[in-house]
């Protein structure tokens, strides 16, 4: 809160407290219908219309000159409930800068002294004497430091005292405003808030050369047809075609992988049976293949042997003593191959 | 000082103000873009093509899935036909049943005739999945003999057939 600044003016202090809420210019405008003059603005402090210039005056620092009599009229206003006339006295010194206004308020408005900028009850006096001769009139000061009290006890026996610390100060003058229609305050002087621009706007324009050069990249890497809105129809064709086909092909690869390698297989059977025996009944599904063997015992037993490399054969009933009973002396042999799915594609691709 | 403070101030707004609408529009056309990328990444391999690549793609495409749907049967008449002339072929008239469900076509295929016959049937079968690329495969076969030197072949096919939706 040291620096604060208010547009280009650079205020310290106590006198920031005031300048920045006094210099926003808090004041309360009676009716909103009452004509306005161009360049004045119509105020006032309790019952008193008070006229002031909207323009800046010419000599710097007199800016905040009617806010702060205004705010500070109407600060000892509401405090004492005293009307107009009196005469009050704002001291905004620092332990660097005096800087003292003196202004009286009638009937008419108010009237005000240019700045004391040498804190001495002498120069007050004078002040005092300039806008007022009536020793009735009170005279308020609002200050950061004590009045300064010296051989002219005249004036100070007259004056009451309201503030004599910077924070009642600051708080008495703030109660004299109109919070809602004070200016915004500027947080920056003009070289940080150029300097923060500044800062800002590069960062911007950084910030949008790397998207640009992210865009430029996904160019490089998808050709200049990727805004392109006319090739838009193709691609959705090519995405359906090409789900279309993906479909189909799972379709045929998936039926494919079903297959049944049967000639193969018949082949790979009919090498392994032994002379004599033959193959009664042959099946052939997607988990097995069983076929019955019959023939002299022997070379069933031999075609088995060959079977067996084909796949791990199931149980098998070989009943030679019921068949071998018969004068052919033949038997049937129900067999069961397991086709391990692997197994048999590697077969059939022999 | 007072003017060049002004032209300081004016500068600065004036580059914090290029500076957003830069921002803003590069942000715009960032986005426009990502969303294309996003959009374009669902082609895959096809990604970044330009248009006579994309129609080169699609004829690419449209002649592969032709072949495809070539190879699927027109229903269960062609079905029919093409057991029985292969059949023919081979000297005997098979009996064949046809359950369909969506868009597969399963027949049972039943004949006798000669040993020799029957394996050619199923050598013949056989060589027709190879040639179809998995429009036809045969799910079981089943030889059995019934005396007199014949044997009867029981299959179990299923088809791929075109379903109505699709373009042939």
């Amino acid at each position: 809160m040291a620096l604060l600044t208010l547009g280009e003016e650079e205020f310290t202090g106590v006198q920031f407290a005031t300048a920045c809420f006094l210099g926003a210019a808090a004041w309360e405008t009676p009716e909103q219908t009452q004509e306005q003059t161009v360049g004045v603005r119509l105020d006032r402090v309790g019952q008193t219309p008070v006229t002031w210039q909207a323009t800046p005056p010419r000599t710097r620092g007199a800016e905040t000159a009617y806010p702060l009599m205004l705010a500070a009229m109407r600060a000892v206003l509401r405090r004492t409930r005293r009307q107009p006339p009196f005469v009050t006295i704002a001291d905004l010194s620092t332990r660097n800068r005096v800087y003292i206004e003196v202004a009286r308020i009638d009937a008419v408005g108010i009237t005000r002294q240019p700045p004391l900028t040498v804190r001495s009850p002498g120069t007050l006096a004078r002040a005092v004497e300039r806008l007022t001769t009536d020793d009735a009139e009170p005279i308020f000061y609002l200050g950061s430091a004590p009045f300064p009290a010296g051989e002219q006890t005249r004036l100070g026996a007259l004056v009451l005292s309201l503030a004599e610390h910077p924070a009642v100060l600051g708080d008495l003058l703030l109660s004299g405003i109109n919070p809602r229609t004070a200016l915004r305050l500027v947080l920056l002087t003009a070289t940080q808030r150029t300097a923060a621009l500044t800062a800002c706007g590069v960062g911007l324009w950084l910030w949008s050369a790397g998207q640009w050069m992210d865009v430029q990249r996904q160019f490089d890497r998808y050709g200049s047809g990727l805004l392109a809105t006319e090739l838009q129809p193709l691609k959705a064709q090519l995405r359906t075609l090409r789900s279309e086909r993906d479909r189909l092909a799972a379709e045929f690869e998936r039926s494919s992988k079903e297959q049944l390698h049967s000639t193969a297989l018949a082949v790979q059977v009919r090498r392994a049976l032994a002379p004599g025996a033959r193959i009664e009944r042959f099946r052939l599904d997607e988990k097995r293949l069983s076929l019955s063997l019959t023939g002299e015992a022997g070379s069933v037993l031999a075609s088995l042997a060959n079977l067996g490399k084909i796949g791990p054969l199931g149980n098998l009933s070989f009943s030679v003593a019921q068949n071998g009973t018969s004068p052919s002396g033949k038997v049937s042999v129900p067999v069961a191959i397991e086709l391990s799915k692997g197994g048999r594609r590697g077969r059939a691709a022999q | 000082m007072q003017r060049s403070d002004g032209l300081m101030g004016v500068i600065g707004w004036v580059l914090a103000g290029s500076g957003a609408v830069a921002a803003i529009l590069s942000w715009v056309f960032h986005a426009r873009v990502e969303a294309a990328v996003v959009e374009e990444q669902t082609l895959g391999v096809d990604a970044g093509l330009d248009r006579p690549g994309i129609v080169d793609r699609v004829r690419t495409l449209q002649a592969e899935i032709a072949d495809f749907e070539g190879l699927k049967l027109e229903g269960q008449v062609q079905a029919l036909a093409l057991l029985t002339r292969l059949g023919s072929r081979h000297g005997f008239l098979p009996e064949v049943r046809c359950t369909q469900k969506k868009s597969e076509l399963t027949c049972t295929l039943t004949a006798s005739g000669s040993e020799s016959q029957t394996w050619q049937m199923v050598a013949s079968l056989d060589a027709l999945q190879e040639r179809s690329r998995g429009s036809v495969t045969v799910r079981s076969c089943e030889l059995g003999t019934s005396g007199a030197g014949r044997v009867s072949l029981s299959t179990e096919l299923s088809l791929l057939i075109r379903t109505p939706g699709e373009r042939g």
